[in-house]
């Protein structure tokens, strides 16, 4: 059996909500990991710990795991939301996790003196932040973050298991109609390589030009 | 006019551990309008550690200190109520503070570096047209104008702790606290800092420096302080304190500095010397 044109823009179809699905997906934990990392260094010792043990908790489970526990979970406590909702929660919780160690661990290994000089001068701690250590922060935490995105990409695959139809739910439907397993699948890498492959360029060649600190 | 006070700053029973570590013992200390006074004494004595209470980057479980006859932070018996966070700030911005290492803004050319405060942290913030002027006088001051706009990583360990002090000038403190601010520096560097800190001195600014720097404490000191063990061992004129140390502590301290070289050269003139 062959897969056929109408079959391909099908996938091309399923590829467009994948990286819809994944935009948002980065957005959100992008926004998890800066207010979680930002919170875990300013907020005092408790908010650290609960900050960390949240993290954790998300990083040593796997994310379908994560993903059926909101999906049964939120109904369990009376709470009704869409597949796709499910999806961007449990990915976003995750990635977030992540990318809050990113932040956290960049701003913690800024030298100390930069905050002793910022607050000698009379800033008060947000501004501290704002001015001084998040612009130096970011220089450190852009590689890994970056890094981070072709693994949310890979990750909004686990979706097809609640049936929200991307890439990979539809590269299933596909190859179950002609099978043409190997060739569907085939395609479907080819696809997910392309999105994911300039990320990750990208990630090697920001932690080569911007390895140490400034001095 | 306004009453100016006195004492600029004022410590009283001043104490501050850390852990089981009793670091500064009981320190009074007044330091009046334009006086400059060298803090010296051995590593670990608790110099860095008071320079710190005195801006409250250190907390400190007793004693009281003030600033301009205001008490600048308070914390009751159980360290229960403590000053917000924001007011200690507000202060904090009337005290400048440099440090061994320079600490510059390494994502800032030198010019944002300095006006970085007087923009946004001062309590009354300065317009930028008005703060970059001022900090072009004072890189004028510091005789480093060609490096308004270099970044820090570009310049010399001494032309970054004189763009450090321009920084803290910027944000025209009542007291500058300097901490062993040449300490990190190559030798043929260490003029040109305690040049800029010469000329401070001059022009009637209230300091408090801690250095090894003795020449420094002969020429510009009204007071030299010898901290010993988080005590205030002896104080007095720079001479009185360098010359005629009293406490075998201080004896030994002094000896251990290759400055005494320059302090007997200057007790015994190179004629006399020659003739010996
Ligand atoms: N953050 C800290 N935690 C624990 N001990 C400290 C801390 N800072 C300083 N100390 C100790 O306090 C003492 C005084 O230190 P410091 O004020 O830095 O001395 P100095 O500047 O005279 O060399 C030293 O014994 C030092 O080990
Ligand atoms: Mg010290």
């Amino acid at each position: 059996m062959e897969m056929g044109y109408t079959n391909l823009l099908y996938l091309f179809d399923a590829a467009s909500k994948t990286m819809m699905l994944a935009i948002v997906a980065i957005v959100m934990s992008t926004l998890v990991g800066v207010i979680g990392g930002v919170i875990s260094v300013l907020g005092g010792r408790l908010v650290e710990a609960m900050v960390s043990a949240a993290v954790y908790v998300l990083r040593g489970i796997p994310i379908l795991v994560q993903l059926f526990l909101v999906y049964f979970g939120l109904p369990f406590f009376g709470i009704r939301v869409s597949p796709y909702t499910v999806a961007i929660i449990a990915i976003s919780l995750h990635m977030g996790a992540l990318v809050t160690e990113v932040v956290r661990g960049s701003l913690l290994a800024l030298p100390k003196q930069q905050s002793e000089s910022g607050l000698a001068l009379g800033m008060t701690p947000l501004m501290l932040m704002i001015e001084v250590l998040a612009p130096q922060a970011l220089r450190a935490a852009l590689p890994p973050y970056v890094s981070l995105i072709p693994v949310t990409i890979k990750a909004t695959s686990l979706a097809s298991v609640i049936s929200i139809w991307e890439l990979t739910l539809a590269s299933k439907e596909i190859a179950n109609q002609t099978l043409a397993t190997f060739e569907v699948f085939g395609v479907a890498f080819a696809i997910y390589f392309a999105i994911c492959f300039p990320f990750t360029w990208l990630g090697r060649r920001l932690e080569q030009r911007y390895t140490g600190y400034w001095q | 006019m306004d009453r100016l006070p006195e004492t600029t700053i004022s410590v009283q029973n001043l104490h501050k551990s850390f852990g089981d570590l009793h670091v500064l013992k009981s320190i009074d200390l007044d330091v009046h309008r334009g006086e400059v006074v060298v803090l010296i004494g051995s590593s670990g004595s608790g110099k860095t550690t008071l320079l710190r209470c005195l801006n409250f980057l250190a907390e400190y479980e007793q004693g009281q200190i003030h600033i301009d006859e205001k008490l600048m932070w308070y914390c009751d018996a159980d360290c229960r109520q403590k000053r917000p966070t924001k007011e200690i700030a507000h202060d904090r911005a009337a005290i400048g503070m440099v440090f061994q290492s320079f600490n510059l803004f390494p994502h800032r050319t030198v010019l944002e570096n300095i006006i970085l405060g007087p923009t946004k942290v001062k309590p009354v913030r300065v317009p930028k047209p008005e703060a970059t002027e001022q900090a072009m006088a004072l890189l004028d001051r510091v005789g480093l104008l060609e490096k308004a706009d270099a970044y820090p990583n570009t310049l010399s360990g001494g032309q970054q702790q004189r763009v450090a002090i321009a920084r803290a000038l910027a944000m025209e403190p009542k007291v500058m606290l300097f901490d062993e601010v040449t300490s990190a520096l190559d030798p043929e560097l260490v003029g040109e800092v305690l040049n800029v800190m010469r000329q401070l001195a001059r022009d009637g600014m209230t300091m408090v420096v801690v250095t090894h720097e003795i020449h420094f404490a002969l020429d510009a000191a009204d007071k030299v302080i010898f901290l010993d063990q988080g005590k205030i061992a002896e104080q007095g004129p720079p001479e009185q304190v360098l010359f005629h140390p009293q406490s075998s502590r201080l004896k030994d301290f002094l000896r251990r500095f290759e400055e005494m070289t320059l302090l007997s050269w200057r007790r015994a003139p190179p004629g006399e010397k020659a003739r010996s």
